[in-house]
């Protein structure tokens, strides 16, 4: 089966918004949140999280496999990080620890990370109503069984205060090279800042971004609506969406043959190179997403994709076996890229 | 920024004197943190090399503003009952230890939660199992604000039952 990233949701917007996010933190009223939590209590929150999901199906026929992170080994775990399923926190720290997973891997409920529960929804191009909803389903049914931790004033409680309220955290991953080259983007971390929202670079660590892709998501949880955070998320998402588009159709209508050089080369070079880095990798892949959403190239959205999220370090070595050095791990690399372009 | 007193270290936190009106305000290291504010050396030492999220996030500053003073001046800490966390660790991890916390420490978190979120009122989804009991409790309110009026004219009779229905409804939370 196809994995979330590999299915093309057809969104307008799909040239600039790769992906979207939905998580909603939540956590049991009668054990400690997971920084004071004993190793049987984290079990026996994996236990009650199992037994409510074990018979559960929910909308669009989902239903959620459990994998015991203590079984998964490094590289297995961290190939998950990269496909932006658990964070790279999530994956090294795999102790007491579970998560349980929709076949696509769209779906997931992550247990004893920050809070007990995380409920995540992850989907190609920007799909937040959507995400919402099939979390918030997910959320009623385990509030049932499991009955929440829930405050009239503070709302769902959680580990760091950061995400009390709705608990809910939605972001939206935008590819914005022409921002990126025309330095905008720091005066749109400041201006989004503002309106009680955050941009961050969305590959690699900390806020230093590869690839020209960024991640923006909302900070404020308490005292605004579920759906208004997403709507107040989405109105900003738009403008940035139309930012970089515009600024896109002037540097083509400028000089349409450089920017088409420079798409035709790394669809090249990606197509032909025999050794890839991860860094040189995403350079050129950004160009060549660019020239999609230009209609200069035909590469498929799920292509692009899967270039993104199955390329890095741990995800090579996870396909390939272990013990793979950087050099070998850049050839297998590139044989992966060369096979998935001629497909 | 380097520390303007050893000049050395990056400076991580700022200190500001007020002696007879005059005010002096300096950018200090850990070290000369601790030996200029003398007595208070075993607070800010803690306060600074404890912090598991660093001093320079945001959510640190906001902590340590809103604990800073408290905690120099404060007795044996108190003890949340279910988890036992206190304030300091909560200060140091960044992290509340349990859902019981927030009732516990409630009158010292809330600042932090308003400077965070400017909001300290919950106004999105509420689970099925409590949205029962907030329509009762604004259902008691109201029948209270009716007992009331039904008191102040005097209507006694009334009173009583309005009573009755409010003792009904108190019990079935």
């Amino acid at each position: 089966m196809n994995k979330w990233f590999e299915t093309d949701n057809k969104t307008n917007d799909r040239g600039v918004v790769v992906s979207t996010r939905i998580r909603l933190a939540r956590n049991l009223s009668d054990i400690p949140f997971p920084n004071k939590m004993s190793g049987e209590q984290k079990k026996d929150v994996i236990d009650r999280v199992s037994k409510a999901l074990s018979k559960a199906k929910f909308a669009k026929d989902i239903t959620l496999k459990m994998i015991d992170m203590e079984k998964l080994d490094n590289i297995e775990a961290n190939a998950m990080a990269e496909r932006r399923i658990i964070s790279p926190e999530f994956a090294s720290n795999r102790e007491g620890r579970a998560i349980f997973i929709s076949q696509d891997e769209s779906v997931a409920v992550l247990v004893n990370e920050e809070d007990h529960i995380r409920i995540q929804v992850l989907a190609s191009g920007s799909d937040l109503p959507v995400c919402l909803k099939i979390a918030s389903e997910i959320d009623t049914y385990l509030d049932n069984k499991l009955s929440f931790a829930f405050d009239e004033t503070l709302g769902y409680l959680t580990q760091c205060p950061t995400n009390l309220g709705t608990g809910l955290r939605a972001s939206v991953m935008l590819h914005l090279p022409m921002m990126e080259s025309g330095k905008m983007i720091e005066n749109l971390a400041s201006t989004v800042s503002k309106l009680g929202m955050t941009v961050r670079g969305s590959m690699g660590e900390g806020s230093a971004s590869r690839g020209a892709l960024y991640q923006i998501s909302n900070q404020v949880t308490l005292g605004i609506s579920e759906q208004n955070a997403i709507d107040n998320l989405m109105s900003i998402v738009n403008q940035v969406i139309r930012q970089e588009e515009n600024l896109r159709k002037n540097a083509y209508e400028h000089d349409r043959i450089s920017t088409d050089d420079k798409i035709y080369r790394a669809l090249g070079l990606l197509s032909t190179a025999r050794l890839l880095s991860s860094d040189e990798l995403l350079h050129l892949l950004s160009l060549v997403r660019l020239g999609a959403s230009l209609g200069v190239v035909k590469t498929d959205v799920s292509v692009l994709n899967t270039l993104l999220f199955e390329t890095g370090a741990y995800s090579v070595c996870a396909r390939y076996g272990e013990g793979v050095d950087l050099r070998k791990r850049d050839e297998l690399r590139a044989l992966f890229v060369r096979e998935k372009l001629s497909a | 920024m380097l520390c303007e007193k050893c000049k050395k270290n990056q400076a991580v936190t700022h200190i500001r004197q007020n002696i007879n009106g005059n005010l002096t305000e300096m950018h200090l290291c850990e070290n000369c943190a601790a030996e200029i504010t003398g007595k208070f050396e075993n607070e800010y030492s803690k306060l600074f090399s404890d912090f598991g999220f660093g001093i320079d996030s945001v959510l640190g500053s906001i902590f340590g503003q809103d604990f800073l003073s408290e905690n120099l001046l404060s007795e044996p800490e108190e003890k949340c009952p279910m988890c036992s966390a206190t304030l300091s660790q909560i200060r140091k991890s960044g992290n509340v230890g349990c859902s019981h916390c927030y009732q516990t420490f409630r009158s010292q978190l809330m600042p932090l939660i308003s400077r965070i979120h400017g909001k300290t009122a919950h106004n999105g989804k509420i689970p099925a199992s409590v949205e029962g009991k907030i329509s009762v409790k604004a259902q008691i309110t109201e029948l209270e604000n009716q007992l009331k009026t039904a008191i102040d004219e005097q209507e006694f009779e009334k009173a009583a039952k309005l009573r009755d229905e409010i003792n009904a409804l108190k019990k079935s939370i």
